[in-house]
């Protein structure tokens, strides 16, 4: 057997599940050195979180499968493992027994144990917080309970499941920044599955990952260092998979890409060189048409416990598309309960004589009928009072509007993470509502996903509001952006106005879009997507 | 002493003598003291109102659904008819037969001795469940020697029923939302019955997700169910927990004891004359 001086290594890992024709995983190799950084990327299903539990000792064990090859793991090196949702991992009422929960299984005594939780809670910021309730945590705060937990076992490496994807931007960058602390200053080893490739990739942050590793599959499309972009831009393209700004940029210019323009280095040489400085126009917003929604100082308070939503004022014009940003508990989802009627405000009045479609942040709760037909027959049938034959005509044209046509007679939630979604709408579409309120459509989607549905709910011409952490898709698919900041609307205007306004992203916990950024680098005027610059250059040339 | 106080050890200690004396014990008066003492100890465990009055509501249910199945269905003697329905002739007599429907006073005593039970032992349980942090609850367990992973089942289970009540009941706003109507007066009850069945598969895909990644992280952070020898911190009882222990043990010994020589009398095993005034405590008041 061959040597190795890594901390865990997989040598011709191969996964399957009894019953499935395919292999989860197949022919993996993979080492991590102690303090090293790995990047998994790959489109969703392909993979990455299997591979995480293999890594982590944690299959087979969890579920019937079968692991052929080696998983070697070095001397006394443990393995600490934090997923995407902190409330399915937190079980505790108290953050210290949470974080002591690990050191009491070791069997250590309660005072190693004790020492063991201050010093974790202490690496990841929460000091102080050992009586606090994990349910009383934000989002950033519980993720972060969730790592010290893991770091109480000291663990020579973290295996990381999309651990930003429930976190507002600030909550991210907050625990992007910790990951690189942890690894500066205690040489822990990391694995992390991402989606949102663009900020870990992006060169002017210190830290990040040093090597790539592409699963496509359940195999391993490539692997490279993250130094140079060119050995991974192309073929993170090639799978579908979003760039930093700079590549996406250079993807759009065929001949920036054609020269090797794939970091940002390189795109923003190329851009000075080759491309003229026409001062284009900023693109004309999308005219809303007339008013088909209406709420006047909108409060509501649960069970007394403060103001979530305080005087919010808010209106939506026909076929308008309309982000809700703002730092976990701001307000958003409230907002939007409200406005679909789920609650009745405690104080103001909403006007609507619109149809309005809902679609909750968790998509399988509504996913309730046996098949997909189903599913999108059951509002034709309950809210249009259509027989049989007429609903599921409907339901077969929401599907087709989907993109899920040939999936008409799966179960629902045997389908994809990004397909439930898409259903879920297609669901909500059906009844033909003129207004869509969708909660975080893009939390634990890849953006390929979140752009097929957006263009989707476009097609169908329904008025939309969504709620989203993604600055970059709120500027691109949003007409206007309404801010909110402690339950109260901060900023309401023009998405491109909203969010180059940076003094108000600061003050309210919001990161400018990575396009306005790029806009400013290259010197040019805002845009509101990759595309709609490239357009404006092409035409400046010609 | 509130009951969100108590150490974890002595709220199980009071649960499971709870419970002794709910099967015991057979008068309803004193099945009521007791019942009524566990529903107290259940509105000042510290629970939101809101849940603390849906149990309360579930006892009562329980309680008057008891009595009166049983004050309607007793067949044994002697019985005492408190209402009564007898039809004379047509349809309902050949239905119900010349008894017709009855509701007899032993049976209904009975009935509200077999719910006092009930709500005596679910009261204290919830009592139990809603004043106890986790951690301390699976201390306590490991303490009466319940297998590790049998503890941390039942103390997770605690921790995550009321996220699937609000699974289920946001699936249940979803299909409102789209139009479902449950009025039994504008929906077929088979349409209704087949909707609602059908919201119990994402509250179950949610169950199995949450599981699956409640599984994996703490079998990440050393957990293994069969695991022996884990210790965890409890703290030392105070001197009015220890009475209380002292108290309700004595108390169930001395019950104990005392039912169990009745039921020697009873049965023409044993018998002493100078415990006949034990012999008639125990039948009119026990």
């Amino acid at each position: 057997m061959k040597t190795t001086t890594a901390l865990l290594a997989l040598r011709g890992a191969r996964l399957t599940y009894p019953g499935r024709a395919h292999a989860a995983l197949e022919g993996i190799d993979f080492e991590l050195e102690a303090g090293a950084y790995t990047l998994v990327a790959g489109p969703t299903g392909s993979g990455k979180s299997t591979f995480l539990k293999v890594l982590a000792g944690l299959l087979p064990g969890l579920s019937v499968c079968r692991l052929d090859g080696v998983r070697e793991t070095a001397p006394g090196a443990r393995c600490g493992v934090v997923f995407q949702s902190p409330d399915d991992q937190l079980f505790a009422r108290r953050a210290f027994d949470e974080v002591a929960f690990g050191p009491r299984n070791l069997g250590l005594s309660e005072s190693e144990t004790g020492r063991r939780v201050t010093d974790a809670l202490g690496a990841v910021g929460l000091s102080g917080s050992e009586d606090a309730d994990p349910a009383a945590l934000s989002g950033g705060q519980k993720q972060r309970l969730a790592l010290a937990a893991a770091l109480a076992l000291e663990p020579a490496a973290l295996v990381l499941d999309e651990p930003f994807a429930q976190l507002d931007p600030q909550g991210a960058d907050e625990i992007r920044a910790l990951l690189d602390r942890l690894r500066a200053e205690r040489g822990v080893a990391l694995v992390l599955a991402e989606h949102r490739l663009g900020e870990l990739l992006e060169p002017s942050r210190a830290g990040g990952p040093q090597r790539v590793l592409a699963l496509d599959g359940g195999k391993v499309a490539w692997d490279a260092p993250t130094g140079d972009a060119a050995k991974y831009a192309p073929k993170l393209a090639e799978l579908g998979l979003r760039l930093p700004v700079a590549s996406e940029w250079a993807r759009r210019v065929p001949e920036a890409w054609a020269a090797g323009a794939y970091d940002r280095a390189r795109a923003l040489a190329w851009s000075r060189e080759h491309l003229p400085r026409a001062a284009a126009p900023e693109a004309a917003r999308k005219p809303g048409g007339s008013e088909i929604l209406r709420a006047d100082g909108l409060g509501y308070s649960y069970g007394g416990k403060g103001f979530a939503l305080e005087g919010a004022n808010f209106s939506l014009r026909r076929g308008e598309r309309v982000a809700l940003l703002g730092a976990n508990g701001s307000g958003k989802s409230t907002l939007l309960a409200l406005l679909a009627g789920l609650r009745k405000p405690g104080a103001g009045r909403i006007e609507c004589a619109a149809a309005r479609g809902y679609t909750f942040q968790n998509p399988d709760a509504m996913l309730i009928g046996a098949t997909a037909l189903d599913e999108t027959a059951f509002a034709p049938r309950w809210t249009l009072k259509l027989g049989r034959a007429a609903a599921e005509a409907k339901g077969r044209a929401a599907l087709e509007a989907m993109g899920l046509g040939a999936r008409s007679t799966e179960a629902p939630l045997a389908l994809s993470r990004g397909q439930r979604l898409r259903l879920a709408v297609a669901a909500v579409l059906a009844a033909e509502p003129e207004i869509l309120l969708l909660d975080e459509p893009s939390t634990g989607q890849d953006r390929k996903h979140v752009e097929s549905l957006l263009q989707s709910v476009c097609a169908h011409g329904a008025a939309a509001v969504f709620s989203t952490h993604d600055p970059d898709l709120a500027l691109e698919w949003a007409d206007r952006a309404v801010v909110l900041r402690a339950g109260r609307v901060v900023a309401d205007g023009p998405a491109l106005e909203v969010l180059n306004d940076t003094a108000l992203l600061a003050r309210t916990s919001l990161k400018r879009p990575a396009l306005l950024e790029w806009c400013e680098a290259l010197g040019v005027p805002a845009a509101r997507t990759l595309e709609e610059l490239a357009a404006r250059w092409s035409e400046a040339r010609a | 002493m509130n009951v969100r106080g108590l150490e974890a050890r002595v709220k199980l200690l009071l649960l499971g003598v709870a419970g002794l004396w709910a099967v015991t014990l057979e008068r309803p008066l004193l099945l009521g003291v007791l019942a009524g003492s566990a529903v107290l100890a259940l509105c000042l465990s510290g629970a939101g109102w809101r849940r603390i009055l849906a149990a309360l509501g579930g006892l009562a249910l329980a309680l008057w659904g008891l009595a009166l199945m049983q004050g309607f269905f007793y067949a044994q003697a002697p019985r005492t008819e408190i209402w009564g329905w007898h039809p004379q002739s047509g349809w309902a007599l050949a239905l119900f037969g010349p008894d017709g429907v009855a509701l007899y006073r032993e049976g209904f005593a009975h009935g509200l001795a077999q719910g006092l039970r009930v709500v005596l032992a679910a009261a204290a349980g919830l009592a139990v469940a809603f004043s106890t942090d986790p951690g301390a609850l699976l201390g306590a367990l490991t303490f009466f020697r319940v297998p590790y992973g049998l503890a941390f089942m039942a103390v997770t289970a605690l921790r995550f029923g009321p996220l699937l009540a609000q699974e289920a009941t946001q699936a249940w706003t979803a299909a409102r939302l789209r139009g479902f109507e449950p009025a039994p007066w504008r929906t077929p009850p088979w349409s209704g019955a087949a909707v609602t069945f059908g919201l119990l598969r994402p509250v179950l895909a949610g169950c199995v997700r949450r599981a699956g990644t409640l599984a994996a992280s703490i079998q990440s952070r050393g957990f293994e169910p069969a695991k022996r020898g884990v210790e965890l911190p409890r703290r030392k009882l105070r001197a009015l927990e220890w009475l209380l222990v002292w108290a309700v043990l004595s108390a169930s010994a001395a019950l104990l004891a005392a039912k169990g020589l009745y039921f020697l009398y009873a049965e023409d095993w044993y018998y002493r004359t100078e415990w006949r005034a034990l012999y008639a405590f125990v039948r009119e008041w026990t």
